[in-house]
């Protein structure tokens, strides 16, 4: 048993990137944690996305469970477009379980934590939070916040103009996160502590060819920079405190962005009236499927969607076929397979709210990036350098054997054990 | 002496420091408000006569009304403007449609790129401000930019007082920020001491006026009963949203989506 505990997220890092930087000397702290307790790769949720996979930490849950299948969603009757919130979360969060549990908890920066949810302790939420003065729970502290210069989030335009001004700001970003951190460790009494440091899946996702050099280019220094809040960290940590350190999915160079959309539509499942918008809101009534980022296919189901087509009896033919076909998708420039594999709902969801998920989950081989849009071509050269994979998330911890848990639904289960 | 004609002098100072130091150099013209002012310190740095062109980098996706004013007062104030638009992106019909970055990018970086190349700029004046945007707290008023664009934010020297850092390397250019102290509500002030024109799209038209200006599909109106120089004042007196608001569009999820899209989540 521990008497307190402490868990960092630091998005997206991948265990493979743990240790091939650890071997190298820039994460010297994460090592030595590593190597005095335990650590191992994990797998992410379905689709392998920041809100999914932290809804799934939290809860401990499926989406089919906890109902949060992406960063949009859809309502099928009327159609409408709609951005999951932790208000949409059908599931208990883990703060809110140890709230109940007279534990005082501080949350800060973890994704879907907006609107801030009633708790025992603070949260201050992350980076869909559109402004300082709705951060918090309790929103006395947004004042705080404010003063201590925290930011929700970097702003990712700004790597296009200026790609040293965005690095800039993910340090600052960072350090401020930090920081405020240390300060009401010292200040508050805690039992639950929850960091999130989303900069990292940022500089992965615009930096990846930095840590892809065998020096890791500027990775080093901003890897370094992370290493020594780490060890900071744990300078202000008790004995008998316990400490978790984990990434929500794991990362690789992206080689190309294909639009999962336009595929569908080259198929002729989707379509369009060339006198309507070109928008996924506006698809033509024959429509067969749609699809929403990451790889998440809907079927244009009667009964179910507003303008449904397929017939309930013609679902699972439909489902099978259309898996066929994306199976044999070929990357035109290489004849390489697309695809890595075709999920069914049921095949990875389960619970009340397995219905809302999508019919299909497709999961791409490492470097083909699915996007959403309807616009470009099919296959193109990815803009922004790295993606999101299902497998490599990495956990380490100092208080149980990190190196049996599986996913990141586990972890969940294996803080549980721990107070 | 007025805090307006303190700030005023320092811009001069700048703008005059700058030339002296590169001679080709050239001011960058967004038409927007700051630029404005800026382009209107510069004649008064040089008495009436700007002796470096004035540059607009044209996306083709500006408001009809930047393109009336620009036309206009280029005239008007007889200067020597050069349009550039990156012809090459805009034959191939690239927007915001397909991602900010890509049209920014091509639209925007790209043309600037090869207008520095043709007319071998030494430096460059820019109308920013550090009460912009975040990372523009780190600005400098003399800020080096290397061959590939990229700022190289920790390797400046500090500036203390007036000894700035004002040798740029070769194949380097020098962005020069004159206005870099002002913050949006001097602007205003001295656009209303001064008379300076500005374009229509500040003033509120059906309860919503343009705070910040650029190209038409990237740009939101905020709610705004001010419709003179006067009120927009009155109005930044009491607000405490910030000037970009607009631009990441004024409801919830608009800032939601903006943001899932700049990282390609959308």
């Amino acid at each position: 048993m521990i008497k307190r505990l402490f868990v960092l997220g630091i998005d997206g890092v991948p265990c493979s990137l743990v240790e091939r930087m650890s071997a190298a000397g820039y994460l010297d702290n994460l090592r030595e944690l590593c190597e005095r307790g335990s650590y191992g790769p994990m797998t992410s949720a379905l689709p392998p996305v920041s809100s999914v996979a932290w809804t799934t930490y939290s809860t401990g849950e499926n989406p089919g469970s906890h109902g949060v299948y992406g960063f949009l969603d859809r309502k099928p009757n009327p159609f409408s477009l709609f951005i999951p919130l932790s208000s949409d979360i059908r599931a208990r969060s883990l703060w809110k379980l140890f709230s109940e549990r007279e534990k005082r908890v501080i949350v800060v920066n973890v994704p879907l934590t907006y609107p801030p949810e009633e708790v025992n302790g603070i949260v201050a939420s992350g980076f869909l939070c559109p402004d300082m003065d709705k951060l918090c729970f309790p929103a006395e502290w947004n004042e705080f916040f404010r003063s201590r210069g925290y930011v929700i989030d970097v702003d990712a335009w700004k790597w296009r103009e200026d790609p040293g001004g965005f690095y800039n700001d993910l340090v600052h970003a960072m350090e401020r996160r930090f920081e405020i951190a240390f300060e009401l460790m010292e200040t508050q009494s805690w039992d639950f502590f929850q960091l999130h440091v989303m900069e990292t899946d940022r500089f992965l996702h615009f930096f990846w060819d930095e840590v892809e050099r065998e020096d890791f280019g500027g990775g080093a220094r901003f890897f370094r920079l992370l290493d020594d809040f780490i060890g900071r960290l744990r300078e202000r940590l008790a004995p008998g405190d316990g400490l978790v350190v984990l990434s929500d999915h794991g990362f690789c160079g992206t080689k190309k962005k294909v639009e999962l959309n336009l595929w569908l539509e080259q198929e002729g499942l989707l379509r369009f009236d060339s006198r309507e918008k070109r928008e996924i809101r506006f698809f033509r009534e024959d429509t067969v499927c749609y699809s929403f980022i990451p790889g998440r296919i809907y079927i244009n189901l009667e009964g179910r969607e507003e303008r449904g087509s397929v017939r309930g009896s013609d679902y699972e033919k439909t489902r099978r076929s259309i898996r066929d076909r994306l199976l044999d998708f070929r990357d035109p420039g290489t004849g390489e397979v697309v695809l890595e594999n075709v999920f069914f709902n049921e095949d990875i969801y389960e619970g009340p709210a397995a219905g809302q998920g999508p019919d299909m989950v497709v999961l791409p081989r490492r470097g083909y990036d699915l996007k959403g849009g309807l616009t470009g071509e099919v296959i193109d050269d990815a803009v922004i350098g790295g993606m999101h994979t299902y497998d490599d998330a990495f956990i380490c911890s100092d208080s149980f054997d990190a190196s049996m848990v599986g996913s990141i639904q586990d972890v969940r289960g294996a803080l549980l054990g721990l107070f | 002496m007025d805090y307006l004609t303190e700030l005023e002098n320092r811009t001069v100072y700048i703008l005059r420091e700058g030339f002296h130091l590169y001679k080709k150099t050239a001011l960058l013209w967004s038409i927007g408000k700051d630029s404005t002012t800026l382009l209107w310190l510069a004649r008064k740095a040089f008495f009436g006569k700007l002796p470096f062109p004035v540059l607009h980098i044209d996306t083709g996706w500006k408001f009809e009304e930047i393109y009336r004013f620009r036309d206009e007062w280029a005239d008007r104030l007889g200067v020597d403007l050069i349009v550039h638009r990156n012809e090459d992106a805009i034959r191939k019909g690239v927007g915001p449609e397909q991602g900010r970055f890509e049209c920014c990018s091509a639209l925007k970086t790209e043309a600037l790129r090869e207008v520095l190349g043709k007319y071998d700029f030494r430096a460059l004046f820019l109308g920013i401000r550090r009460d912009e945007h975040g990372i523009r707290s780190k600005e400098r008023y003399f800020s080096p930019r290397n061959g590939s664009f990229a700022w190289d934010f920790q390797n400046q020297p500090p500036e203390l007082w007036d000894l700035y850092l004002n040798e740029a390397r070769d194949g380097e250019h020098l962005r020069i920020h004159p206005l870099l102290g002002w913050r949006e509500i001097d602007i205003w002030r001295y656009i209303e001491r001064e008379h300076i024109p500005v374009t229509d799209l500040y003033f509120s038209r059906n309860g919503k006026r343009y705070r910040s200006i650029g190209c038409e599909p990237c740009c939101e109106p905020v709610p705004s009963q001010a419709d003179t120089t006067a009120g927009i004042i009155e109005e930044l007196e009491q607000t405490r949203v910030s000037e970009r608001s607009g631009r990441a569009q004024d409801k919830e999820s608009a800032y939601m989506m903006q943001k899932l899209r700049s990282l390609g989540y959308m």
